[in-house]
């Protein structure tokens, strides 16, 4: 998928490649680990660069702690992924793919999912701010 | 995928390099993964264990040699012959596929069934497991390298792809929805097209892009990598992956009648003369 098919700005990371949310995540902490971070590398908080056609907001930005090392770059309460699969910048491979448990969706600026019809959507209970973990 | 605690004589051998031995630690795990955080993970796992825990009963069978032979007597299959096993498993599973849409008509009942049953096992096995180990182990040292990299580009893109497609079937793969002949013809046409997809996929990557791992990595990563994929193979499948997974395709074959291997030895033909070469 093309992002200019996506039709709203996402965010998006070095390269320009697109930034995902693992919807087992649930604005909580990071649940993708072992093989499930080999298609999906997390962002570590480390020399990336976040932005969204300057849309992005740095008051979102965030990070969680990965259980199995370092601290993951978290938005809105997001932990955020990128695809191995997504090769070329302007392509969104891993918009609504569900893998690995869980579905995959690209993330507004304003720190929403975009979740394709008919795929499950985000629990809307969860936690509108930031939990302990974030820093 | 390969079965840790199967004896090393009955797995399968690799004709060429001789087989890796085990040692104890796996530092080198997962350091081609992003950011290393999957080494911490498995690292400490496998070292807690170190051959023992981990990989069952083999050292306890000989406990007076095991400490000095505990190299020698450990071996781990070679990661590019678990891959291979496992792309043995998706050739099955294409099969699977293939025969389900030839089944359709006579009997749709069981060829929706056996699509979406393949369909689970694809997306268990080869794309959240085997698809994994590619992505997290095989490439990413060859594009370090700058080998193979346009290769690697359409593979990772066909896993997408493939991703994708299994999903569909997921949804689609039902009587009921079957009913309607677009959605029909959707499944129909999505099976074929991923069939078609991954027979040049898996042999490409059998004879370009494994190899080519195999001969960029020195002998303690690839021992390393060996380890890692008994020990995750272990942990999403149980302590006989191979054999457990197998179980659940032949099922299928057996429900589609295609489990006898025997049916499809092709039938003797006369012989023909060959001209002489000029």
């Amino acid at each position: 998928m093309y992002l200019s098919q996506v039709n709203t700005a996402v965010l998006v990371g070095n390269r320009e490649l697109p930034l995902y949310i693992f919807l087992p995540d649930d604005r909580r902490q990071v649940t993708c680990m072992s093989l499930c971070a080999a298609s999906w590398p997390p962002v570590y908080a480390r020399g990336q660069k976040i932005a969204a056609g300057g849309g992005a907001k740095a008051s979102l930005l965030r990070s969680d702690r990965d259980p199995t090392g370092g601290r993951v770059v978290t938005y809105n309460g997001w932990p955020l992924y990128t695809y191995r699969d997504d090769t070329q910048p302007g392509k969104a491979e891993g918009q609504g793919v569900d893998l690995d448990g869980g579905y995959w969706y690209l993330l507004r600026p304003n720190g929403t999912p975009v979740v394709p019809n008919g795929l499950p959507a985000p629990n809307t209970t969860s936690p509108t701010t930031t939990n302990a973990n974030n820093t | 995928m390969t079965d840790p605690n199967v004896p090393r004589s009955r797995r399968s051998q690799p004709s060429g390099p001789k087989r890796l031995t085990r040692r104890a630690a796996l530092t080198a795990i997962g350091a081609t993964l992003a950011g290393g955080a999957i080494a911490g993970r498995l690292g400490t796992a496998a070292l807690s264990g170190t051959v023992r825990s981990a990989f069952g009963q083999r050292a306890d069978s000989r406990p007076s040699r095991a400490v000095l032979t505990a190299e020698t007597d450990t071996t781990v299959t070679p990661p590019d012959t678990t891959l291979m096993n496992e792309h043995g498993l998706l050739i099955r599973l294409l099969l699977c596929y293939d025969q389900a849409l030839h089944s359709l008509d006579g009997d749709p009942g069981t060829a929706v069934t056996v699509i979406h049953e393949t369909a689970e096992l694809v997306h268990d096995v080869i794309e959240n497991f085997h698809e994994a180990l590619e992505e997290g182990y095989v490439f990413p040292p060859l594009l370090a390298a700058r080998q193979h990299v346009a290769t690697i580009d359409t593979l990772l893109l066909q896993h997408a792809r493939g991703r994708l497609v299994t999903q569909m079937l997921l949804a689609d793969a039902t009587t009921a929805k079957l009913h309607d002949t677009s959605v029909r013809s959707r499944v129909v046409d999505s099976v074929k097209a991923f069939v078609r997809m991954y027979e040049p996929h898996e042999a490409r990557e059998d004879t370009v892009v494994f190899p080519a791992y195999r001969a960029s990595r020195t002998s303690e990563q690839l021992q390393s990598d060996g380890e890692a994929f008994d020990q995750l193979a272990t942990e999403a499948f149980g302590p006989t992956p191979l054999s457990t997974v197998v179980a659940q395709v032949a099922n299928i074959e057996r429900s589609l009648g295609i489990a006898n291997l025997g049916q499809f030895t092709v039938a003797a033909v006369a012989p023909v003369a060959v001209p002489p070469t000029q």
